[in-house]
């Protein structure tokens, strides 16, 4: 934990721009493989922030690279800062731990944990020592239902999670999510591997759910994106080309590469 | 023409394979039931082995197997579980790994001589059940090493990162989400190990030795059924014969039930594996 002197001095690094997460000359590298190139960008707060941009172009590692999951990845560098709330999360005082409780994170393949629908959503509270039966009936119910779930499986919480289908286990991951209390929610293509009703069901639950979370998601679908994003980033090999406000982005964007990607040129 | 080849040779194989086993089956059967009766399963041999019944030997297998089962899992759980995390990391996890490995290829008749000079001479515990179970311990100890690390590396890393990201530390992801996964395989090895120890007759032969009457202490030496299947099967007489096909019969069924029962387990615990 954070005593107020190392509070203090953590603060003498505020970053300039204001956001809900700024990034400082954000690099990344895989072994010599430069894989995030000095990317700066401030994430605006309850707002939903699409990540767009080719394959390969380091859109997964950039959010991974958000909650420190990227440390997991072997041979994994990084350089530079990012500050959640002005505090960076990879200053060595920081408990990576701590980061990934406050910055949640869903898939792109529903990932359940193997183990009841309640112990899923109960998995992350009851790590972060909250054992009360009372209180995590509580938090397990109102994060199912943040996450238009809780009708569909009220009655069967101590089935197992894999029992449910596809669409109801990405949702469920959502809920997990949410039982832990982040203030930021990544989402990595959390739609990629739905059918098409399912995808919609999470759409209008990213859209609901932006009015108390940031919310940050990767997708490689332009559709959803102009229909889910208020604030677009567009990387490119690893380098941030272009960002700002949806409506901007998708109406007169700037850089040829932006347009030429917009118009379908590349993907 | 290749197809029909390779058909017919798979054909050959699973023919030769079942009927095997149908054989052996069978003939336990058949000549195991006609010698079984209550008083086999309930007392004790009189007359040398040609009267009474295989108390001692049925009641000396659960204990040496059961005792042999919990010593090699109490260590070869942990240990496996040790290996298949830090393998890439730990040279001791490396070295444990290849120690399991090459264990797992010592006939049993070794593990019977070194458990005799280790436990019995050495160790000072003379022929006996802990001697005994032991040294079956220690032949059971690279199954349930090896297989408990084959199901553990079998746990997919997105659940493991799907708990890493609600802020687990690397030993809660282990201990409440690894082993979760893991049970019914590790459930498995457990059981495997048993059955195999149940069927050995070669590491016990000097170490736990034989006897005709139920142990009555960890100290005191016991029979067990392979045993009694040899020395019956040994003794010039027919009706010694019939009562070592009738061991035969309750070891088969022993194993057999052991192996019916871990599916079952494996089935059931299997509900919350994610696949």
């Amino acid at each position: 934990m954070l005593s107020s002197k190392s509070l203090k001095n953590l603060q003498h690094s505020r970053p300039s721009v204001q956001g809900k997460i700024v990034v400082e000359n954000l690099n990344v590298y895989f072994g010599k493989h430069h894989v995030l190139k000095n990317l700066s960008i401030a994430i605006p707060d309850r707002q939903v922030t699409a990540i767009i941009g080719p394959s390969g172009c380091g859109k997964t590692t950039f959010l991974r690279s958000l909650n420190r999951m990227i440390e997991l990845v072997d041979g994994a560098k990084v350089t530079g800062k990012v500050f959640l709330d002005g505090l960076n999360i990879y200053s060595p005082k920081v408990d990576s731990s701590d980061i990934r409780r406050r910055v949640g994170m869903v898939f792109q393949k529903p990932n359940p944990l193997p183990m009841s629908i309640y112990d899923n959503v109960a998995f992350g509270p009851r790590i972060h020592g909250i054992r009360n039966k009372k209180v995590l009936d509580k938090l397990v119910e109102e994060s199912l239902k943040a996450a238009g779930l809780w009708d569909e499986v009220k009655n069967r919480l101590k089935d197992p999670a894999v029992s449910l289908s596809g669409g109801q286990q990405q949702r469920l991951c959502i809920a997990r999510a949410l039982a832990v209390n982040p203030e930021v929610l990544l989402m990595d293509e959390p739609t990629a591997s739905l059918d098409p009703i399912s995808s919609a069901k999470i759409e209008s639950l990213i859209r609901e759910l932006k009015r108390k979370y940031t919310i940050i998601v990767v997708t490689h679908n332009l559709q959803q994106a102009m229909r889910i994003a208020d604030y677009v980033v567009f990387l490119f090999m690893g380098e941030l080309i272009e960002h700002g406000a949806a409506d901007e982005i998708f109406t007169s964007p700037r850089n040829t590469k932006t347009i030429e990607y917009l118009r379908g040129a590349f993907s | 023409m290749e197809e029909l080849l390779i058909k017919l040779l798979m054909a050959i194989a699973t023919v030769v394979v079942l009927g095997f086993l149908l054989v052996i089956l069978v003939d336990i059967a058949r000549r195991g039931v006609s010698a079984l009766s209550l008083s086999m399963l309930i007392e004790l041999p009189r007359n040398a082995g040609r009267e009474g019944g295989l108390l001692n030997a049925i009641v000396g297998s659960l204990y040496i197997s059961s005792l042999a089962t919990l010593f090699s899992a109490s260590i070869g759980v942990p240990a496996g579980l040790y290996i298949a995390e830090f393998e890439g990391k730990s040279r001791i996890a490396r070295a444990a790994s290849f120690a399991a490995e090459v264990l797992s290829g010592i006939p049993s008749i070794v593990f019977g001589v070194y458990g005799f000079i280790i436990f019995v001479i050495m160790l000072n515990m003379g022929v006996s059940l802990l001697a005994g179970a032991l040294t079956l311990a220690c032949l059971e100890l690279p199954i349930i090493i090896k297989v408990t690390e084959e199901t553990v590396k079998l746990v997919p890393s997105h659940i493991k990162e799907a708990a890493l990201s609600l802020g687990a530390t690397r030993w809660e992801v282990l201990s409440k989400v690894t082993i979760r996964q893991a049970v019914p395989g590790i459930a498995t090895a457990v059981l495997l190990a048993f059955a195999r120890g149940a069927g050995e007759a070669a590491p016990l032969m000097f170490t736990s030795g034989y006897s005709n009457f139920t142990p009555s202490s960890l100290l005191s030496p016991a029979a067990n059924l392979p045993l009694a299947v040899y020395y019956l099967i040994m003794m010039p007489f027919p009706e010694a014969h019939m009562r070592a096909y009738a061991a035969a019969f309750i070891l088969t069924i022993m194993v057999l039930s052991m192996n019916w029962c871990s599916r079952m387990l494996f089935k059931r615990w299997s509900r919350y594996v994610v696949k």
